[in-house]
């Protein structure tokens, strides 16, 4: 526990100049998305000759983690690219006021958790398209504090802000000076909803070892030292890509237990997240969207 | 609380909770490059912060706050 973590291979950008992104919008009120999807699908064997890097690490969790032969692990790696692209794109489909059908059998989770005085934590990682769940788990009653790279476009984070300003959320920007942490802080202690990465480094180097696809891999600390630390409840959300405007979230309840010193909640805690991620990243193999080598020791 | 039982207990808790080596606590230390003490270390110093000593700590004021001996000033001066 507590070793350091260097996943600094990843910019957490979305790629694109901000003008690329105000034409793609542009694009998005004027063209089908089935079209969009097509003229990407030409793009993505591009992408995978330019992000060697990308290419080789997906190449390799589909060979030594889901244990894929060679020329399936090649067309995973394209399918993985392409469904890639699809939740960027639909990202600018919210944007540009497109529609997305949401379905989730485990809303009640949400629902219950916001009936309680005290706040909780959703833990998101890069599977799926967790911006969504912004879009589609709406409180009722709590404001909902979602931690954001700050390294974003304007394009981008004006967007975000526009539509998830609209459902009762707001945007906390990663910062040099720590305000992130301060507003998290209170935002739980007046009972408020956040939502922090529980997969990549935001801050602090520090880092918990988890069981993940039969080996020991690096998750980040601050999620579950945030959590421990409150003693609030965490759920680890996914928002997984189901259709070609269809997204299933899976909210998944994790469990620590609270008499055991701090140092073991938060393993038990990361541990269990690791778990839930595992199971639903082999039931999604394609949405699993870290680039680079996610067990380097 | 006299200034000497703060420093006594933000040392205690940066011992105990952080587990930041005692050598490392000197006055002028600084909380990041001396004593260690990183982005996550601040979750549980603001929440330690508020238990012991019953005041929230602000961002702003906070950033002033560069070495061990101003982190016990500035505590000095909320609780005072």
């Amino acid at each position: 526990m507590a070793d350091t973590l260097q996943h600094n291979d990843w910019s957490g950008k979305t790629d694109g100049q901000p003008w690329m992104q105000r034409s793609l919008i542009a694009m998005f009120r004027v063209l089908p998305l089935w079209l969009l999807y097509g003229l990407m699908a030409l793009v993505v064997p591009f992408y995978m000759i330019f992000n060697k890097k990308g290419y080789r690490a997906m190449y390799s969790f589909f060979r030594e983690r889901m244990g894929y032969g060679g020329c399936k692990s090649f067309w995973s790696v394209y399918a993985n690219h392409f469904r890639f692209g699809q939740v960027v794109l639909d990202r600018f489909g919210v944007y540009a006021g497109k529609k997305y059908h949401f379905v989730s059998e485990e809303q009640h989770v949400f629902d219950e958790k916001e009936t309680h005085e005290k706040g909780f934590v959703m833990l998101s990682s890069h599977v799926g398209n967790y911006e969504m769940a912004g879009y589609s788990l709406k409180p009722k009653s709590k404001r909902y504090n979602a931690l954001v790279f700050a390294g974003e476009t304007e394009t981008v984070m004006e967007n975000r802000q526009r539509i998830l300003s609209q459902n009762n959320v707001r945007m906390v920007p990663v910062k040099d000076d720590l305000s992130h942490l301060f507003l998290l802080n209170t935002a739980l202690d007046d009972g408020e909803i956040i939502s922090m990465p529980a997969d990549r480094i935001f801050g602090s180097q520090k880092s918990v070892d988890c069981q993940f696809f039969g080996q020991m891999a690096k998750f980040p600390l601050g999620a579950f030292a945030m959590v421990t630390q409150k003693e609030v409840d965490a759920i680890a959300v996914f928002v997984m890509k189901k259709g070609l405007r269809t997204y299933h979230i899976h909210l998944r309840e994790l469990q620590y237990d609270r008499s055991l010193s701090r140092r073991e909640q938060m393993s038990q805690l990361a541990q269990s997240f690791a778990t839930e991620l595992e199971n639903m990243v082999r039931r999604y193999p394609t949405q699993w969207f870290n680039y680079y080598d996610f067990w380097k020791r | 609380m006299n200034r000497q039982e703060i420093e006594a207990k933000v040392k205690e808790f940066l011992i105990d909770d952080l587990e930041i080596d005692e050598e490392k606590i000197q006055p002028e230390a600084r909380l990041k490059e001396d004593i260690g003490i990183d982005s996550l270390d601040f979750v549980d110093i603001v929440v330690i912060v508020e238990k012991k000593f019953g005041f929230k700590i602000k961002t702003e004021e906070m950033a002033k706050v560069k070495t061990f001996s101003q982190f016990c000033d500035y505590i000095e001066t909320k609780i005072a």
